[in-house]
Protein backbone atom coordinates (compact mmCIF):
# COMPACT_ATOMS: atom_id res chain seq x y z
CA UNK A 1 0.00 0.00 0.00
CA UNK A 2 1.71 3.40 -1.38
CA UNK A 3 2.41 6.03 1.96
CA UNK A 4 -0.42 8.18 0.00
CA UNK A 5 -3.18 5.32 0.51
CA UNK A 6 -1.72 4.16 4.46
CA UNK A 7 -2.46 7.85 5.22
CA UNK A 8 -5.61 8.50 3.99
CA UNK A 9 -7.11 5.08 5.28
CA UNK A 10 -5.59 5.87 9.07
CA UNK A 11 -6.94 9.19 9.64
CA UNK A 12 -9.46 9.99 7.00
CA UNK A 13 -12.85 8.44 8.65
CA UNK A 14 -12.06 10.69 12.37
CA UNK A 15 -11.10 13.63 10.26
CA UNK A 16 -14.57 13.32 8.46
CA UNK A 17 -16.06 12.92 11.86
CA UNK A 18 -14.38 16.50 12.90
CA UNK A 19 -15.69 17.59 9.68
CA UNK A 20 -19.05 16.71 10.37
CA UNK A 21 -19.31 17.67 14.00
CA UNK A 22 -18.23 21.16 12.76
CA UNK A 23 -19.86 21.87 9.76
CA UNK A 24 -23.39 19.31 10.42
CA UNK A 25 -23.14 18.93 6.43
CA UNK A 26 -22.19 15.18 5.21
CA UNK A 27 -21.20 17.32 2.03
CA UNK A 28 -19.51 20.17 3.17
CA UNK A 29 -17.26 17.86 5.60
CA UNK A 30 -16.53 15.35 2.76
CA UNK A 31 -15.35 18.10 0.76
CA UNK A 32 -13.19 19.49 3.49
CA UNK A 33 -11.41 15.75 4.23
CA UNK A 34 -10.87 15.99 -0.04
CA UNK A 35 -8.93 19.32 0.68
CA UNK A 36 -7.59 18.40 3.23
CA UNK A 37 -5.72 15.94 2.14
CA UNK A 38 -5.01 17.31 -1.21
CA UNK A 39 -3.01 20.07 0.78
CA UNK A 40 -1.38 17.14 2.06
CA UNK A 41 -0.15 15.85 -0.90
CA UNK A 42 0.80 19.24 -2.38
CA UNK A 43 3.30 19.79 0.60
CA UNK A 44 4.08 16.48 1.76
CA UNK A 45 7.78 17.19 1.65
CA UNK A 46 7.44 19.58 3.56
CA UNK A 47 6.15 17.40 6.53
CA UNK A 48 9.56 14.96 7.66
CA UNK A 49 8.45 14.08 10.77
CA UNK A 50 5.77 11.50 10.28
CA UNK A 51 4.53 11.34 13.99
CA UNK A 52 3.35 14.77 12.92
CA UNK A 53 1.25 13.81 10.33
CA UNK A 54 -2.04 13.09 12.61
CA UNK A 55 -1.78 16.39 14.08
CA UNK A 56 -1.15 18.35 10.85
CA UNK A 57 -3.95 17.05 9.04
CA UNK A 58 -6.41 17.72 11.77
CA UNK A 59 -5.10 21.41 12.24
CA UNK A 60 -4.98 21.78 8.43
CA UNK A 61 -8.89 20.65 8.15
CA UNK A 62 -9.83 23.42 11.15
CA UNK A 63 -7.94 26.04 9.56
CA UNK A 64 -9.49 25.30 6.18
CA UNK A 65 -13.28 24.98 7.90
CA UNK A 66 -12.66 28.43 9.32
CA UNK A 67 -11.12 29.62 6.19
CA UNK A 68 -14.36 28.69 4.91
CA UNK A 69 -16.10 29.92 7.41
CA UNK A 70 -14.61 33.44 6.91
CA UNK A 71 -15.21 33.40 3.25
CA UNK A 72 -18.61 32.20 3.81
CA UNK A 73 -20.53 33.94 6.58
CA UNK A 74 -23.72 32.16 6.30
CA UNK A 75 -21.57 28.78 6.54
CA UNK A 76 -21.43 28.10 10.24
CA UNK A 77 -25.27 28.66 10.63
CA UNK A 78 -26.46 26.78 7.46
CA UNK A 79 -28.85 23.76 8.67
CA UNK A 80 -27.87 20.14 8.60
CA UNK A 81 -28.28 18.26 5.38
CA UNK A 82 -32.00 18.09 5.68
CA UNK A 83 -32.42 16.24 2.74
CA UNK A 84 -29.87 13.71 3.49
CA UNK A 85 -30.77 13.42 7.67
CA UNK A 86 -33.94 12.09 6.13
CA UNK A 87 -32.63 10.11 3.80
CA UNK A 88 -30.96 8.36 6.38
CA UNK A 89 -33.82 8.50 8.90
CA UNK A 90 -35.95 7.02 6.55
CA UNK A 91 -34.30 4.12 6.12
CA UNK A 92 -34.78 2.15 9.13
CA UNK A 93 -32.46 -0.95 8.56
CA UNK A 94 -29.86 1.29 9.23
CA UNK A 95 -31.73 1.68 13.01
CA UNK A 96 -30.85 3.20 15.43
CA UNK A 97 -26.70 3.14 15.24
CA UNK A 98 -27.05 6.12 12.32
CA UNK A 99 -29.36 8.23 14.56
CA UNK A 100 -27.26 8.45 17.51
CA UNK A 101 -24.37 9.18 15.29
CA UNK A 102 -26.40 12.11 13.90
CA UNK A 103 -28.25 12.92 17.19
CA UNK A 104 -24.33 13.37 18.84
CA UNK A 105 -23.35 15.19 15.58
CA UNK A 106 -26.39 17.73 15.72
CA UNK A 107 -25.77 18.60 19.54
CA UNK A 108 -22.19 19.43 18.61
CA UNK A 109 -23.36 21.32 16.50
CA UNK A 110 -25.72 23.49 18.69
CA UNK A 111 -23.13 24.34 21.31
CA UNK A 112 -20.99 27.26 20.64
CA UNK A 113 -17.94 26.92 18.47
CA UNK A 114 -15.76 28.12 20.90
CA UNK A 115 -16.85 24.63 22.59
CA UNK A 116 -17.54 22.45 19.05
CA UNK A 117 -14.19 21.86 18.27
CA UNK A 118 -12.99 20.99 21.41
CA UNK A 119 -15.28 18.47 22.65
CA UNK A 120 -16.00 16.72 19.27
CA UNK A 121 -11.99 16.15 19.58
CA UNK A 122 -12.26 15.21 22.78
CA UNK A 123 -15.35 12.57 21.56
CA UNK A 124 -13.27 11.14 18.84
CA UNK A 125 -10.37 9.97 21.19
CA UNK A 126 -7.37 10.34 18.83
CA UNK A 127 -5.76 13.16 20.62
CA UNK A 128 -4.49 14.38 24.29
CA UNK A 129 -5.54 17.51 25.42
CA UNK A 130 -2.35 18.70 24.67
CA UNK A 131 -2.92 17.66 21.13
CA UNK A 132 -5.94 18.89 20.69
CA UNK A 133 -4.49 22.34 22.30
CA UNK A 134 -1.69 22.18 18.84
CA UNK A 135 -4.43 21.46 16.21
CA UNK A 136 -6.80 24.40 17.40
CA UNK A 137 -3.48 26.51 18.07
CA UNK A 138 -5.10 27.45 21.97
CA UNK A 139 -3.26 27.33 25.32
CA UNK A 140 -3.74 23.88 26.75
CA UNK A 141 -5.42 25.65 29.63
CA UNK A 142 -7.71 26.91 27.25
CA UNK A 143 -8.30 23.34 26.02
CA UNK A 144 -8.90 22.24 29.23
CA UNK A 145 -11.59 25.14 30.33
CA UNK A 146 -13.43 24.53 26.95
CA UNK A 147 -13.51 21.00 27.49
CA UNK A 148 -14.81 21.13 31.60
CA UNK A 149 -17.13 23.89 30.16
CA UNK A 150 -18.17 22.60 27.36
CA UNK A 151 -19.28 19.63 28.61
CA UNK A 152 -21.04 20.92 31.26
CA UNK A 153 -22.95 22.83 28.58
CA UNK A 154 -23.64 19.73 26.64
CA UNK A 155 -24.63 18.45 29.47
CA UNK A 156 -27.55 20.92 30.69
CA UNK A 157 -29.02 20.74 27.27
CA UNK A 158 -29.32 16.77 26.84
CA UNK A 159 -31.46 17.25 30.72
CA UNK A 160 -33.41 20.30 28.87
CA UNK A 161 -34.09 18.61 25.75
CA UNK A 162 -33.82 14.52 26.50
CA UNK A 163 -35.27 13.73 23.59
CA UNK A 164 -32.69 15.82 21.73
CA UNK A 165 -29.70 13.08 23.34
CA UNK A 166 -28.48 10.43 21.51
CA UNK A 167 -30.62 7.47 22.68
CA UNK A 168 -27.59 5.42 24.84
CA UNK A 169 -27.60 8.62 26.35
CA UNK A 170 -31.42 9.44 27.53
CA UNK A 171 -31.39 6.52 30.48
CA UNK A 172 -29.20 8.71 31.85
CA UNK A 173 -30.58 9.96 35.55
CA UNK A 174 -31.25 14.13 34.95
CA UNK A 175 -31.05 14.59 38.67
CA UNK A 176 -28.06 13.02 38.97
CA UNK A 177 -26.46 15.40 35.68
CA UNK A 178 -27.50 18.52 38.02
CA UNK A 179 -25.91 17.30 41.15
CA UNK A 180 -23.24 16.42 39.76
CA UNK A 181 -22.20 18.62 36.73
CA UNK A 182 -24.91 21.62 37.18
CA UNK B 1 -4.91 19.53 44.57
CA UNK B 2 -8.64 19.60 45.77
CA UNK B 3 -11.72 17.87 44.49
CA UNK B 4 -13.12 20.79 42.06
CA UNK B 5 -9.73 20.98 40.41
CA UNK B 6 -9.02 17.70 39.94
CA UNK B 7 -13.00 17.29 38.68
CA UNK B 8 -11.84 19.65 36.14
CA UNK B 9 -8.18 18.09 35.31
CA UNK B 10 -10.03 14.92 34.64
CA UNK B 11 -12.48 16.20 32.15
CA UNK B 12 -10.14 16.20 29.95
CA UNK B 13 -9.34 12.29 30.13
CA UNK B 14 -10.41 10.74 27.65
CA UNK B 15 -12.82 7.65 28.13
CA UNK B 16 -10.90 5.16 26.17
CA UNK B 17 -8.09 5.30 29.02
CA UNK B 18 -5.33 6.57 26.09
CA UNK B 19 -4.11 9.00 28.96
CA UNK B 20 -3.78 6.35 31.69
CA UNK B 21 -0.35 6.28 31.39
CA UNK B 22 -0.16 10.14 30.99
CA UNK B 23 1.63 11.89 34.36
CA UNK B 24 -0.48 15.15 34.25
CA UNK B 25 -3.48 12.85 35.68
CA UNK B 26 -1.33 10.98 37.86
CA UNK B 27 -2.61 13.62 41.19
CA UNK B 28 -5.92 13.76 40.04
CA UNK B 29 -6.23 10.15 39.84
CA UNK B 30 -4.80 9.39 42.95
CA UNK B 31 -7.43 11.90 44.65
CA UNK B 32 -10.24 9.48 42.60
CA UNK B 33 -8.98 6.31 44.26
CA UNK B 34 -8.81 7.62 47.88
CA UNK B 35 -12.34 9.97 47.68
CA UNK B 36 -15.72 7.92 47.02
CA UNK B 37 -17.53 11.03 46.20
CA UNK B 38 -14.80 12.00 43.27
CA UNK B 39 -14.21 8.68 42.64
CA UNK B 40 -18.04 7.70 41.45
CA UNK B 41 -18.03 11.39 39.75
CA UNK B 42 -15.46 9.58 37.42
CA UNK B 43 -17.08 6.63 36.59
CA UNK B 44 -20.28 8.63 35.96
CA UNK B 45 -17.90 11.18 33.87
CA UNK B 46 -16.11 8.17 32.28
CA UNK B 47 -19.53 6.36 31.29
CA UNK B 48 -21.16 9.36 29.54
CA UNK B 49 -18.16 10.28 27.60
CA UNK B 50 -17.65 6.50 26.52
CA UNK B 51 -21.46 6.70 25.13
CA UNK B 52 -21.06 9.72 23.60
CA UNK B 53 -17.77 9.24 22.11
CA UNK B 54 -18.91 5.82 20.82
CA UNK B 55 -22.09 7.45 19.06
CA UNK B 56 -19.94 9.90 17.45
CA UNK B 57 -18.13 6.46 16.17
CA UNK B 58 -21.39 5.71 14.82
CA UNK B 59 -21.48 8.48 12.71
CA UNK B 60 -21.75 6.79 9.33
CA UNK B 61 -19.33 7.27 6.23
CA UNK B 62 -20.11 8.46 2.52
CA UNK B 63 -19.43 5.15 0.92
CA UNK B 64 -17.00 6.64 -1.79
CA UNK B 65 -15.41 8.89 1.01
CA UNK B 66 -11.93 7.43 0.60
CA UNK B 67 -12.05 6.76 -3.31
CA UNK B 68 -12.96 10.65 -3.69
CA UNK B 69 -9.87 11.30 -1.83
CA UNK B 70 -7.45 9.12 -3.35
CA UNK B 71 -8.75 10.83 -6.75
CA UNK B 72 -8.44 14.11 -5.94
CA UNK B 73 -5.16 13.49 -4.44
CA UNK B 74 -3.98 11.93 -8.04
CA UNK B 75 -5.55 15.01 -9.53
CA UNK B 76 -3.93 17.30 -7.34
CA UNK B 77 -0.58 15.93 -7.22
CA UNK B 78 -0.61 16.19 -11.53
CA UNK B 79 -1.90 19.69 -11.27
CA UNK B 80 -5.27 19.20 -12.97
CA UNK B 81 -7.89 20.93 -11.21
CA UNK B 82 -9.62 18.93 -8.32
CA UNK B 83 -13.27 16.76 -8.38
CA UNK B 84 -16.35 19.47 -7.17
CA UNK B 85 -18.28 16.98 -5.64
CA UNK B 86 -21.58 19.05 -5.70
CA UNK B 87 -21.76 20.78 -8.81
CA UNK B 88 -21.19 17.21 -10.45
CA UNK B 89 -22.71 15.34 -7.60
CA UNK B 90 -25.60 13.95 -11.00
CA UNK B 91 -22.39 12.79 -12.70
CA UNK B 92 -20.84 11.25 -10.10
CA UNK B 93 -23.38 8.82 -9.00
CA UNK B 94 -23.81 8.09 -12.78
CA UNK B 95 -20.16 7.21 -12.58
CA UNK B 96 -20.28 5.14 -8.89
CA UNK B 97 -22.03 2.79 -10.65
CA UNK B 98 -19.63 1.77 -13.31
CA UNK B 99 -17.61 -1.62 -12.71
CA UNK B 100 -14.22 0.00 -11.37
CA UNK B 101 -11.42 -2.20 -13.61
CA UNK B 102 -9.66 -4.48 -11.63
CA UNK B 103 -6.18 -3.00 -10.44
CA UNK B 104 -7.57 0.39 -10.92
CA UNK B 105 -6.17 1.22 -7.42
CA UNK B 106 -2.93 0.61 -7.39
CA UNK B 107 -2.44 1.80 -10.75
CA UNK B 108 -3.66 5.40 -9.33
CA UNK B 109 -1.15 5.27 -6.31
CA UNK B 110 1.76 4.03 -8.54
CA UNK B 111 0.66 7.16 -10.77
CA UNK B 112 1.34 9.56 -7.96
CA UNK B 113 3.97 8.13 -7.03
CA UNK B 114 5.31 9.29 -10.51
CA UNK B 115 3.84 12.26 -10.40
CA UNK B 116 4.68 13.84 -6.89
CA UNK B 117 7.20 16.06 -7.29
CA UNK B 118 10.83 15.21 -6.22
CA UNK B 119 11.59 16.16 -2.41
CA UNK B 120 14.75 16.08 -0.70
CA UNK B 121 16.31 12.70 0.18
CA UNK B 122 16.05 13.76 4.00
CA UNK B 123 12.48 13.13 4.01
CA UNK B 124 12.74 9.85 3.34
CA UNK B 125 12.21 8.49 6.51
CA UNK B 126 10.28 5.41 5.79
CA UNK B 127 12.89 3.21 3.67
CA UNK B 128 13.27 0.40 6.24
CA UNK B 129 16.85 1.79 6.78
CA UNK B 130 17.69 1.11 3.35
CA UNK B 131 21.00 3.43 2.42
CA UNK B 132 19.55 5.58 -0.40
CA UNK B 133 20.93 5.88 -3.87
CA UNK B 134 20.79 8.39 -6.33
CA UNK B 135 20.89 6.95 -9.69
CA UNK B 136 17.53 8.19 -11.29
CA UNK B 137 17.50 9.69 -14.94
CA UNK B 138 20.01 7.44 -16.28
CA UNK B 139 19.27 5.17 -19.20
CA UNK B 140 21.45 2.89 -20.53
CA UNK B 141 19.51 1.62 -23.81
CA UNK B 142 20.35 -1.74 -25.22
CA UNK B 143 22.57 0.01 -28.09
CA UNK B 144 24.81 1.72 -25.83
CA UNK B 145 25.95 -1.32 -23.36
CA UNK B 146 29.33 -2.27 -24.22
CA UNK B 147 29.96 -5.49 -26.16
CA UNK B 148 31.60 -6.91 -23.08
CA UNK B 149 27.89 -6.48 -21.10
CA UNK B 150 26.24 -8.10 -23.83
CA UNK B 151 25.26 -11.84 -23.73
CA UNK B 152 27.74 -13.39 -25.31
CA UNK B 153 27.48 -15.23 -28.34
CA UNK B 154 28.10 -18.66 -26.56
CA UNK B 155 25.71 -18.15 -23.92
CA UNK B 156 22.29 -19.46 -23.55
CA UNK B 157 19.81 -16.72 -24.46
CA UNK B 158 16.20 -16.82 -23.21
CA UNK B 159 14.04 -16.83 -25.71
CA UNK B 160 12.44 -13.29 -27.98
CA UNK B 161 9.42 -12.07 -25.91
CA UNK B 162 6.04 -13.28 -27.68
CA UNK B 163 3.37 -11.12 -28.18
CA UNK B 164 5.83 -7.90 -26.60
CA UNK B 165 4.84 -5.33 -29.53
CA UNK B 166 4.42 -2.95 -26.62
CA UNK B 167 6.43 -4.52 -24.48
CA UNK B 168 8.51 -2.53 -22.45
CA UNK B 169 12.66 -2.83 -22.44
CA UNK B 170 14.48 -3.89 -19.66
CA UNK B 171 16.18 -1.00 -19.26
CA UNK B 172 13.06 1.08 -18.40
CA UNK B 173 11.85 -1.60 -16.47
CA UNK B 174 15.15 -1.06 -14.41
CA UNK B 175 14.58 2.70 -14.38
CA UNK B 176 11.15 2.99 -13.67
CA UNK B 177 12.29 0.83 -10.73
CA UNK B 178 14.63 3.72 -9.51
CA UNK B 179 12.10 6.14 -9.66
CA UNK B 180 9.28 4.53 -8.02
CA UNK B 181 11.82 3.57 -5.25
CA UNK B 182 13.05 7.20 -5.16
CA UNK B 183 9.99 8.64 -4.75
CA UNK B 184 8.84 10.49 -1.40
CA UNK B 185 5.67 8.34 -1.02
CA UNK B 186 7.25 4.99 -1.85
CA UNK B 187 6.35 1.77 0.63
CA UNK B 188 5.86 -1.95 0.84
CA UNK B 189 2.78 -3.32 0.42
CA UNK B 190 3.74 -5.91 2.69
CA UNK B 191 7.03 -6.40 5.06
CA UNK B 192 7.64 -10.16 5.86
CA UNK B 193 10.86 -11.88 6.46
CA UNK B 194 9.88 -14.98 4.69
CA UNK B 195 10.67 -15.11 1.41
CA UNK B 196 7.84 -18.04 0.41
CA UNK B 197 5.31 -15.86 2.40
CA UNK B 198 6.04 -12.99 0.17
CA UNK B 199 5.88 -14.82 -2.89
CA UNK B 200 2.38 -15.85 -1.72
CA UNK B 201 1.08 -12.66 -1.46
CA UNK B 202 2.20 -11.66 -4.57
CA UNK B 203 0.66 -14.47 -6.67
CA UNK B 204 -2.76 -14.44 -4.45
CA UNK B 205 -2.73 -10.49 -6.11
CA UNK B 206 -2.12 -11.86 -9.73
CA UNK B 207 1.34 -10.50 -9.71
CA UNK B 208 4.46 -12.33 -11.36
CA UNK B 209 6.44 -13.95 -8.88
CA UNK B 210 8.77 -16.00 -10.23
CA UNK B 211 8.18 -19.30 -9.35
CA UNK B 212 11.10 -18.85 -6.69
CA UNK B 213 13.49 -19.40 -9.44
CA UNK B 214 15.97 -16.73 -7.97
CA UNK B 215 19.61 -16.29 -8.08
CA UNK B 216 21.55 -18.79 -5.65
CA UNK B 217 23.15 -15.36 -3.59
CA UNK B 218 19.52 -14.49 -2.51
CA UNK B 219 19.10 -18.27 -0.71
CA UNK B 220 20.49 -16.65 2.34
CA UNK B 221 19.36 -13.42 1.98
CA UNK B 222 15.92 -12.43 4.46
CA UNK B 223 13.12 -11.36 2.70
CA UNK B 224 12.43 -7.58 3.93
CA UNK B 225 8.66 -6.83 2.12
CA UNK B 226 7.69 -6.62 -1.60
CA UNK B 227 5.03 -4.93 -3.56
CA UNK B 228 3.32 -4.29 -6.82
CA UNK B 229 5.17 -2.59 -9.16
CA UNK B 230 3.23 -0.83 -12.35
CA UNK B 231 5.63 0.41 -15.24
CA UNK B 232 3.99 1.37 -18.20
CA UNK B 233 0.36 -0.41 -17.61
CA UNK B 234 2.34 -3.77 -16.92
CA UNK B 235 1.71 -5.26 -13.87
CA UNK B 236 4.94 -6.56 -12.23
CA UNK B 237 6.17 -7.22 -8.37
CA UNK B 238 9.10 -6.04 -6.35
CA UNK B 239 11.11 -8.39 -3.46
CA UNK B 240 13.20 -6.67 -1.36
CA UNK B 241 16.07 -8.75 0.22
CA UNK B 242 18.54 -8.36 2.88
CA UNK B 243 21.20 -9.58 1.45
CA UNK B 244 24.95 -10.12 3.02
CA UNK B 245 26.12 -7.11 0.20
CA UNK B 246 23.31 -4.57 1.00
CA UNK B 247 19.92 -4.25 0.00
CA UNK B 248 18.89 -6.20 -3.08
CA UNK B 249 15.85 -5.26 -5.00
CA UNK B 250 14.60 -8.33 -7.06
CA UNK B 251 11.84 -7.08 -10.17
CA UNK B 252 9.49 -9.51 -11.74
CA UNK B 253 7.81 -8.95 -14.90
CA UNK B 254 5.94 -11.70 -17.34
CA UNK B 255 8.20 -12.21 -20.08
CA UNK B 256 5.33 -11.18 -22.68
CA UNK B 257 5.27 -7.98 -21.27
CA UNK B 258 9.30 -7.18 -21.92
CA UNK B 259 10.41 -6.96 -25.27
CA UNK B 260 14.19 -7.87 -26.20
CA UNK B 261 16.60 -10.43 -26.35
CA UNK B 262 17.59 -11.83 -22.30
CA UNK B 263 20.48 -14.24 -21.52
CA UNK B 264 19.17 -16.37 -18.88
CA UNK B 265 20.41 -16.38 -14.97
CA UNK B 266 23.31 -18.50 -15.43
CA UNK B 267 24.53 -15.90 -18.09
CA UNK B 268 23.06 -12.49 -16.50
CA UNK B 269 23.49 -9.00 -18.32
CA UNK B 270 25.15 -7.04 -15.51
CA UNK B 271 26.03 -3.22 -15.46
CA UNK B 272 26.35 -0.04 -13.78
CA UNK B 273 24.74 3.29 -13.38
CA UNK B 274 25.51 5.77 -10.68
CA UNK B 275 25.33 4.25 -7.41
CA UNK B 276 23.12 1.25 -9.12
CA UNK B 277 24.29 -2.21 -10.05
CA UNK B 278 21.63 -4.38 -12.11
CA UNK B 279 21.78 -7.53 -13.62
CA UNK B 280 18.64 -8.76 -15.71
CA UNK B 281 18.03 -11.82 -17.26
CA UNK B 282 14.98 -14.10 -18.04
CA UNK B 283 12.89 -17.29 -18.86
CA UNK B 284 10.16 -18.52 -20.97
CA UNK B 285 7.58 -17.29 -18.08
CA UNK B 286 9.47 -14.44 -16.38
CA UNK B 287 11.96 -11.43 -16.89
CA UNK B 288 13.56 -10.67 -13.78
CA UNK B 289 15.74 -7.73 -12.84
CA UNK B 290 18.10 -7.49 -9.72
CA UNK B 291 19.41 -4.36 -8.09
CA UNK B 292 21.33 -2.99 -5.49
CA UNK B 293 23.03 -0.11 -4.73
CA UNK B 294 27.01 -1.85 -4.58
CA UNK B 295 29.52 -2.48 -6.58
CA UNK B 296 28.95 -4.33 -10.11
CA UNK B 297 31.36 -7.24 -8.36
CA UNK B 298 29.44 -7.02 -5.73
CA UNK B 299 26.34 -7.90 -7.65
CA UNK B 300 27.75 -10.72 -9.69
CA UNK B 301 28.12 -12.67 -6.41
CA UNK B 302 24.79 -13.18 -6.79
CA UNK B 303 24.83 -15.40 -9.49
Amino acid sequence: MSEFAELVDQHYEALYRFGYSLTRSPDHAADLVQETFCIWAQKNGQLKDRSKAKTWLFTTLYREFLGQRRKRARFSDEPLDEKTLNENCDNDDQSERQMDGQRVVELLGEMDEMYRAPLALFYIQQHSYKEIAEILEVPIGTVMSRLSRGKDLLRKRMVQEPSSAPKNLVSVNPELFQKNHG
Amino acid sequence: MDKERAKFVLRSFRPNGTDAEDQDFADALRLATSDLELGEWLVRERAFDAEFAESLARVDLPSDLRANVLLAMVQNASGLPGIDLKEDKRMSDAMAAVEVPVGLRSRILESMEHTIPDRQQTSNWWRLGMPLAAAAGIVFAVLFISDDQRPSQGSQVANVAENSVNGISVEELQDGFVRVYESPIFSLDKIENSKVSLVSHLKERGLPCGDMSFPPGLDSAEGLGCRELILDGKRGSLICFDADGGVAHLIIFMRKDVEGVLPDMQHPTITQSGSWSKASWGNKKYVFALMSACKKADLQNFF
